[in-house]
C-alpha cells in the first residue's frame, strides 16, 4: 500500500512518499521526478563485490537526458578488479544496472540518489559468477522446484568501540543484554543506525544492546588497542531471500558509516575478546506459499519446516564454510557462550545449530490479557514462525551463505523426490554431532561431490538438483 | 567455490586448537588476540 502524506510516519520511505508508490512499483520516470524535485546532483550506484562489501560509483547528473540514460542503461565497470581471479582481465568489463525498487536518498550525502545494482555480462545476462546473481538463481530454483518462496532475515551483531567512553555508570561485564542508559552509552548511535536503515528499507525489526561489554582491549592492533566497547544488535524483518542479502550488506555499510561519523569503530568480527561474547549473524528463515507462512501447522512445526531443518543439518559443513570464513570464527563456536556447538535443533538449547524461537503459536491479541479495557482485536495477521540458523558470524559471505541456506532448506523437500523425512528432523537431538571444525569445512568445499551448493547452484543451475 | 576454498586455505589454521593448546599461557593469549584482531573488517 503506497504511503500518502496523511498516513506517513517520520521514518516512511521518502521516495515512496514523494511518488505515492510502494518501492516495488518505482519506475525510471518516478526516479527522474525525485531527482528534479529534490534538486539532486548525482546518482550513486552500489553493488556487492567478491569481498562482500558495498561498493559505490558516483555519477554526476547535469541534465535529464544524462540521468535518464544512467537509469536506463547502467554503467560499465572493471569486473577484474571487483572479482579478482574470477573474471578474465582481457574481457573484464561488466555492466552495473540499477534495481529501481532499491532507490534511496543517501543519508550521508543529501545530493545523491542511490541505487543497488546487478551485474550483467557483455550479452546483457545476469553475470553467472556474481554472488548476488548466484543467490537469485538459487531462489528461483527453489520456487520452480517446490512452489515455495524462502524469506530470510539476519541478526547483525557488532561491537561499537569508543576510546572516549565515560567511566560513569559502568555496565556490568558481559551483562549488557537489553541494557538502557546511562549504563548503556551507545544507545543514541544505535538508534541513529536503526533509524536510517528503517527509513531506507522499511525492514528493521528492532535494535538493542547485546551481552558483550569490553573495557581496555589488549591488542597489537592500534585500531582497537585500549578501546572500550558495547555489543549491539540490529535485527531485520523477513524479506525475499534474494533481497535479504543485499539488505545485510547495506546495513553493514550504514552501521560502519554512522560509527565513523561519531569517531567510533563498528566491527562484526566473530570474536574481539578471548573470554567474552562473540558476534554472530544468526539467520532466520521462513518458507511461504501463496503469501502464507508454511512453518507451523497450528500444533507445532509443520512437515515443511522439519524438512527444511533436516536439509540445513545435512549441509552443516557447507553452510559453515560460507558463514564462518576466518579462523576466529571457531573461537566463537565454543561451549558456555550461548554459541552453537552441535548440529541439532532445539526450541530452548542455544548450543544447537538451529533454534526454533517462540512465534505466538495459538495465541492472539496478547495485549488484551494485560489491557482488559481493550475490546477490539487487531487486524488478523499471518503466522510468523521461523527457524534460526545460529552458526554464521560477521565473516560470512552473505550472498553465498543465503544461497547455501536456500539450497539446504530445499534439501529435504518432499516435492524433490524425498518421500521420507531426513533423519535429522525426526527428533531434535537425532543428529547431535559436533559442528565441523575448520578442516572438515575445507574438505567439503574442496570436494565437488560433497558440497550441496556446488552441485546445485554454483555450476550449472540444474545439473545435479536435488543435492546429493 | 574455488574462491571460498582459497579464502579458507589462506587462514592456515590446520590443527589450530591443538597448536594453541601446546603453547604457554601468555603466548597462547597473545596468539589468540592476533587471530581475533587480524582482520576486523572482513566482508
Amino acid at each position: 500500500m503506497p504511503a500518502t502524506a496523511a498516513q506517513s510516519y517520520a521514518l516512511t520511505h521518502p521516495i515512496s512518499l514523494l511518488v505515492g508508490k510502494s518501492r516495488e512499483d518505482f519506475t525510471r520516470e518516478d526516479l527522474l521526478r525525485v531527482i528534479t524535485e529534490k534538486h539532486l546532483e548525482q546518482i550513486t550506484f552500489h553493488y556487492t563485490a567478491l569481498d562482500g562489501k558495498y561498493k559505490e560509483l558516483h555519477l554526476p547528473i547535469g541534465d535529464e537526458r544524462r540521468a535518464e540514460r544512467i537509469l536506463a542503461e547502467g554503467e560499465r565497470v572493471d569486473g577484474s578488479s571487483l572479482f579478482n581471479g574470477l573474471v578474465d582481465s582481457t574481457v573484464s568489463d561488466l555492466y552495473v544496472v540499477p534495481v529501481y525498487r532499491s532507490a534511496f536518498l543517501n543519508p550521508f550525502d543529501s545530493r545523491s540518489l542511490d541505487l543497488t545494482c546487478r551485474f550483467l555480462d557483455a550479452d546483457g545476462n545476469l553475470a553467472a559468477f556474481a554472488p548476488d546473481n548466484i543467490l537469485d538463481r538459487a531462489s528461483r530454483l527453489l520456487t520452480r522446484s517446490t512452489r515455495m518462496e524462502l524469506r530470510a532475515m539476519g541478526e547483525l551483531e557488532f561491537f561499537l568501540l569508543d576510546h572516549s567512553s565515560s567511566p560513569l555508570y559502568p555496565a556490568p561485564r558481559q551483562r549488557g543484554y537489553h541494557q538502557s542508559a546511562p549504563f548503556l552509552k551507545s544507545g543514541p548511535v544505535l538508534e541513529e543506525m536503526a533509524g536510517y536503515l528503517e527509513q531506507l528499507t522499511g525492514a528493521v525489526k528492532y535494535a538493542h544492546s547485546e551481552v558483550g561489554t569490553l573495557a581496555g582491549i589488549e591488542s597489537e592492533v592500534e585500531e582497537v588497542r585500549g578501546q572500550a566497547g558495547e555489543q549491539l544488535e540490529i535485527e531485520l524483518l523477513p524479506e525475499p531471500v534474494a533481497d535479504a542479502a543485499d539488505l545485510l550488506v547495506m546495513a553493514r555499510w550504514i552501521i560502519r558509516n554512522v560509527a565513523y561519523r561519531h569517531g567510533m569503530l563498528a566491527t562484526f568480527t566473530p570474536k574481539v575478546e578471548e573470554d567474552g561474547a562473540g558476534n554472530g549473524l544468526h539467520v532466520h528463515i521462513e518458507l511461504r506459499r501463496h503469501g502464507h507462512n508454511l512453518m507451523s501447522d497450528g500444533r507445532g512445526l509443520s512437515e515443511e519446516a522439519r524438512r527444511a531443518i533436516g536439509g540445513l543439518c545435512a549441509y552443516a559443513d557447507t553452510l559453515t564454510a560460507f558463514g564462518n570464513t576466518v579462523a576466529s570464527s571457531y573461537l566463537r563456536l565454543v561451549p558456555n557462550q550461548e554459541a552453537p556447538t552441535r548440529v541439532f535443533w532445539s526450541d530452548r538449547n542455544r548450543s544447537a545449530m538451529i533454534r526454533v524461537p517462540l512465534a505466538w503459536s495459538g495465541l492472539q491479541h496478547l495485549a488484551a490479557r494485560v489491557n482488559p479495557q481493550q475490546k477490539a482485536p487487531p487486524a488478523a495477521t499471518d503466522g510468523c514462525q521461523t527457524v534460526e540458523l545460529r552458526t554464521p558470524d560477521g565473516s560470512a559471505l552473505v550472498h553465498l551463505l543465503l544461497a547455501g541456506i536456500t539450497m539446504g532448506s530445499s534439501g529435504g523437500s518432499r516435492t524433490l523426490n524425498r518421500p521420507s523425512l531426513p533423519r535429522a528432523c525426526t527428533s531434535p537431538r537425532r543428529a547431535c554431532v559436533r559442528l565441523p571444525n575448520y578442516r572438515s569445512c575445507r574438505v567439503v568445499v574442496s570436494n565437488p561431490r560433497a558440497g550441496c551448493v556446488r552441485g546445485a547452484t554454483f555450476t550449472s543451475a540444474t545439473a545435479s538438483f536435488p543435492p546429493r | 567455490m574455488d574462491y571460498v576454498s582459497e579464502l579458507l586455505d589462506m587462514e592456515d589454521d590446520d590443527g589450530l586448537i591443538s597448536r594453541l593448546a601446546a603453547l604457554p599461557a601468555d603466548e597462547r593469549l597473545r596468539h589468540i588476540r592476533r587471530i581475533m584482531h587480524k582482520e576486523l573488517h572482513r566482508h
